[in-house]
């Protein structure tokens, strides 16, 4: 049966008549055999109208996504779900650095160790046994796992939904067979359940998110992804766990890849407290506030109070965003701030809020703009707790912001950069000798003007217009790399021009959607599609659901690309 | 096995020439153990500051200086193996070796009253090239790194720590000089504990939690990989090698599980050295704890092949200059009673000097040879996989490499001996070089440890020793 799919990123999701042309054949999408365009039994064409379709073709590259294995949240959010407990045996486990698309959710970085591996073992015994604890207690895990009197049969059944949840996609029988075996292998019931929650939970079905079909091992070739697959990626991209039973049963339904339904389905999710799982991984990974964010951390000079507040108001900054559905350009160009009453003694202004410890919004404090010039960002990035590391911060802007990271620098680097109170130069001056110096000057002469537009923010982020012990004041003005090459003379102007900027808002879009689909986006294609939808959805009118709506609806989101097995 | 011997050995070493291949006789190639696919190694123990083997007395050599199978009668009781006569069977004495690099060295440029250039080519076996920066270099690498570069391992690189900052007006600590890779030195370790952390915390398990139910109920771990192979079966090469990550930690896990700690294996990295070792002695105030610190360095190296971490090792006992106090020799070394106390190592190695100064170098010797059996007796401990101690599959070298007036003055020879190497060397002998090459002997090491090597420094002499 034919199917089509549409990848209208602009027109699908901002008129009613090219949602509603949109034909999906009323096929159930789910399991083998899933749609392709290479030859399958159904075709992914662009609607009407569709950007994506008219900047980058019909059958742009989708692109692999590794076999994810999950992150120690998703982890732990996961056999939350499934087991029904508030365990978190994850933060426990080996963390996990970011992998090239930036984020710590990077399938390629999401390695696999003995340790880990035996942490899973572990923390499987322990939950598994947790769940048979709970028999006998009203409303326990037990109760909601085991749903019928004890018996071969009803093992059956408790392994068959089992296992359904846990691999995210109706178990096959020959998967139920296998766990049945692990439940017979012991002589009571009780200690049979337990045993295959325990297989379950370090069965690489459960620990990998995956997403295969009939041309999985075909290399090159794109195919759509099925409904149970579609709806880990969601799920995983949003709320950081499995899947709900709502959208179990628009998979099981075959209904959750049609363009309305997954419109939908975003917008409820973005609605649900759940959300705020992906704005820490913004915070953490985007905003370089994890290690700001650690609890336990210090930073010498800083007190704990005021450190949290800074990444307390970063969160009530993209919590915002999301609620009300502003543009992610807003952390660029917001006019407005976040303030606790710790933040607004920081900023020198009232505290008008009537909680101390709640944030409420205000006007943009003076020398501010959005979210990149806060306390907690400027802090983040400044590279030391003594004095700014221009370079950090520029280095931070090319990452985060342009897209246009440098190349790591050569071998025996001098990377040292001296407290400019102690040398009396200036950090200008003294980086003056990469731009002088040919071998530097091609990555620096980008980072390099971009962290110098941000000194008028010291290490913790206060406003500053002069070095202690350094004669002078700031000069915080430059000319943005090309082909903006736009002068600018402080921050505020620098950020302004990078708002403005086509380029800026593509990277913008880049972010969330590299960890939306947890992999570095770096294909011609790629790019193409981030353009698209930064330069539709990442603007002052756009909104965050518009952007990660064209990003689930993309082929980078919707399908895969096979590998030579 | 062949041997040569070069031209002008034949000339000026007449008269013991011929013992060479008399001692191919002996020691016919089928006496020798058969060859197994159990690892092959190299040490090198090199102590730099002087011994004393004078004609007349050399205290390094045999009674009359008789070659052939070594015994308790071999030594007097001045003889510095006095005491390990228990030890005969384990190792060789190579008497008059002679080094051309060392030579061409010091007669080049001022090396430290023979020092830097006996030192830098002991194992290197070229003359340096510049002594008067603030270091000296060598062409390519040293024979341990040769060894080390051939296997694909890496070369541990060992020292007792003690040095001085400006050894004989030399800019550079010399006693570090030992290991070149590619003209550079060696930096050798010189804390045990650091050692060990570097080396094997990576090998200690972690402990872990136990998991009974994995260990009750097997088919937990078999539907976990049973699955393995149901995606891979499913999925790409990259996916695949994610799968066989995890597959692999399934099964270390399940070793981890099903294998009884009783089971013997090789390697077993236990603790680290104590804390009193967890320390650099640069200036010799640790003398208390050196032949712990060293006993420590030698465990790990025994540790490190049983672990097949590293096929060569080299190791200095100290600087020439360093301040070393001998005063905690054990009394058992001591001879004729030699008074150490506040003996500074310096000291005793210019025994000309020093009043009594070549008993006391006898003793101090014998405790350096202490830590030399030391060593040969844990590797004899130690067994490789085919069951073979791993000493019989090791050569040890030890020896010392000046020959100036006041260390050796007069002297028979540089003392130069070797262990272990059972499975393809004849220890329990005294050979005679006749002033063959020590390049010529590292050579020979070369083919025992098949290497596949055409020549070492142009060297291509294979000895019978």
């Amino acid at each position: 049966m034919r199917r089509i799919y549409s990848l209208a990123l602009v027109g699908a999701l901002t008129t009613a008549a090219c949602v509603g042309s949109i034909g999906d054949g009323g096929a159930p999408s789910g399991g083998p055999g899933a749609s392709n365009d290479d030859g399958g039994t159904a075709s992914i064409d662009g609607g009407a109208g569709a950007v994506t379709t008219q900047s980058c073709g019909s059958s742009y590259a989708p692109g692999h996504v590794a076999i994810h294995r999950l992150t120690n949240d998703e982890y732990d959010n996961t056999v939350d779900d499934l087991l029904f407990t508030t365990a978190t045996p994850g933060t426990g486990f080996d963390p996990s650095p970011a992998g090239a698309s930036g984020f710590s959710n990077d399938s390629d970085a999401l390695i696999i160790s003995d340790d880990l591996i035996a942490a899973y073992y572990t923390a499987a015994e322990t939950l598994a046994k947790g769940v048979i604890a709970t028999k006998g207690t009203s409303g326990g895990a037990y109760s909601k796992i085991v749903t019928c009197a004890p018996s071969t049969t009803c093992a059956q059944t408790v392994v068959t939904s089992l296992a359904t949840r846990a691999y995210r996609r109706p178990a096959a029988a020959d998967e139920v067979t296998t766990l049945m075996g692990v439940y017979a292998k012991d002589t009571d019931f009780d200690t049979g359940i337990q045993d295959v929650i325990n297989a379950i939970l370090v069965n690489p079905k459960f620990i990998f998110v995956t997403a295969t079909g009939a041309q999985s091992q075909t290399a090159g070739a794109a195919f759509a992804i099925d409904d149970y697959a579609l709806a880990s990626r969601l799920s995983y991209a949003l709320w950081q766990t499995m899947p709900d039973a709502t959208l179990f049963q628009l998979a099981q339904a075959g209904v959750l890849h049609q363009p309305a339904t997954l419109q939908a389905q975003v917008s409820r999710m973005l609605k649900d407290s759940r959300v705020s799982r992906m704005l820490k991984s913004l915070r953490n990974d985007w905003a370089a506030l994890l290690t700001m964010a650690d609890p336990n951390g210090h930073l010498v000079g800083l007190g704990d109070d005021v450190r949290a507040a800074m990444v307390g108001e970063v969160d009530a900054f993209l919590q915002d965003l999301v609620t009300k559905d502003k543009s992610f350009l807003q952390v660029l160009t917001g006019n407005y701030a976040f303030v606790n009453q710790t933040m607004a003694t920081y900023y020198g202004i009232p505290f008008t809020g009537s909680d101390p410890n709640a944030y409420v919004q205000v006007g943009l404090p003076v020398h501010r703009t959005g979210l990149v010039t806060t306390p907690g960002i400027m802090t983040g990035t400044a590279g030391d707790v003594a004095y700014t590391h221009p370079v950090h911060r520029g280095h931070w802007i090319t990452q985060k912001i342009t897209c246009t990271p440098p190349s790591p620098p050569p071998q025996n680097t001098n990377e040292t950069f001296t407290n400019p109170s102690t040398t009396g130069e200036s950090p200008r001056e003294a980086l003056a000798q990469h731009t002088s110096n040919p071998a530097c000057a091609g990555c620096h002469a980008n980072m390099d003007v971009l962290g110098l537009g941000l000194e008028n923010y010291d290490m913790f982020g206060k406003w500053r217009t002069t070095y202690p012990n350094v004669p002078g004041t700031i000069d915080p003005s430059g000319t943005l790399p090309p082909p903006s090459s736009k002068p600018f003379s402080d921050a505020l102007s620098m950020y302004a021009d990078l708002a403005a900027d086509d380029d800026t808002r593509a990277c913008l879009a880049q972010q969330i959607m590299a960890y939306v689909v947890t992999r570095a986006l770096s294909s011609p294609d790629d790019q193409c599609v981030v353009k698209a939808i930064g330069t539709t959805s990442v603007t002052p009118t756009g909104s965050f659901s518009e952007t990660v709506s064209m990003i689930v609806q993309s082929r980078q989101f919707l399908m895969q690309t096979g590998e030579a097995p | 096995m062949s041997w040569k011997i070069q031209r002008r050995h034949l000339i000026t070493g007449a008269g013991a020439v011929f013992l060479l291949p008399l001692l191919e006789k002996f020691f016919p190639k089928q006496a020798l153990a058969a060859g197994n696919s159990d690892p092959r190694r190299f040490v090198s123990l090199y102590m730099p500051n002087g011994t004393y083997n004078v004609k007349g007395d050399a205290v390094w050599y045999p009674q009359n200086l008789q070659t052939g199978a070594l015994s308790a009668s071999s030594f007097s009781q001045r003889s510095v193996f006095a005491p390990f006569t228990g030890e005969v069977g384990n190792f060789s004495i190579l008497m008059h070796p002679s080094c051309s690099a060392r030579d061409t060295a010091a007669s080049s440029v001022p090396d430290g009253g023979g020092h830097v250039s006996a030192i830098t080519t002991f194992l290197a076996q070229a003359p340096f090239t510049d002594v008067n920066s603030s270091q000296c270099t060598v062409p390519g690498s040293s024979f341990d790194q040769m060894v080390a570069d051939t296997v694909g391992k890496p070369n541990l690189v060992m020292s007792g720590g003690c040095n001085d900052a400006n050894p004989d007006g030399i800019a550079f600590n010399y006693a570090d000089y030992v290991s070149f890779n590619n003209g550079q030195p060696n930096e050798p370790h010189k804390n045990p504990v650091e050692l060990y952390k570097a080396m094997f915390a990576s090998l200690v398990p972690t402990p872990m939690a136990p998991i009974p139910a994995a260990a009750r109920n097997h088919s937990i771990l078999d539907s976990s990989l049973s699955d393995i192979k149901d995606l891979q079966s499913k999925l790409g090469k990259t996916d695949n090698q994610k799968l066989d990550a995890y597959m692999t930690s399934v099964r270390n896990l399940e070793t981890r599980i099903f294998t009884p700690p009783s089971a013997a294996t090789g390697c077993k990295p236990g603790g680290p050295p104590p804390e009193t070792v967890d320390n650099v002695d640069l200036d010799g105030s640790l003398s208390n704890v050196y032949d712990q610190r060293i006993q420590a360095f030698f465990d790990m190296v025994v540790l490190a092949f049983e672990c097949d971490l590293v096929r060569s090792v080299s190791f200095t006992y100290d600087g020439e200059t360093c301040g070393r106090q001998n005063n905690p020799c054990p009394s058992n070394l001591v001879y004729d009673n030699a008074d150490l106390t506040g003996q500074l190592h310096i000291g005793i190695s210019h025994y000309g000097q020093n009043s009594n100064g070549d008993i006391k170098c006898i003793s101090r010797d014998r405790n350096y040879l202490s830590l030399f059996f030391y060593l040969l007796d844990a590797l004899k401990q130690a067994n490789d996989p085919s069951g073979s101690p791993i000493l019989d599959n090791t050569v040890v070298l030890a020896g010392y490499n000046v020959t100036d007036g006041q260390h050796t003055g007069n002297a028979e020879g540089t003392p130069l001996i070797v262990g272990g190497g059972r499975n393809f060397m004849h220890p329990g002998n005294c050979f005679e070089l006749n002033y063959a090459d020590l390049k010529d002997v590292l050579f020979t090491f070369s083919t025992f440890l098949n290497l596949g090597w055409s020549n070492f420094r142009g060297s291509s002499n294979v000895l019978s020793i």
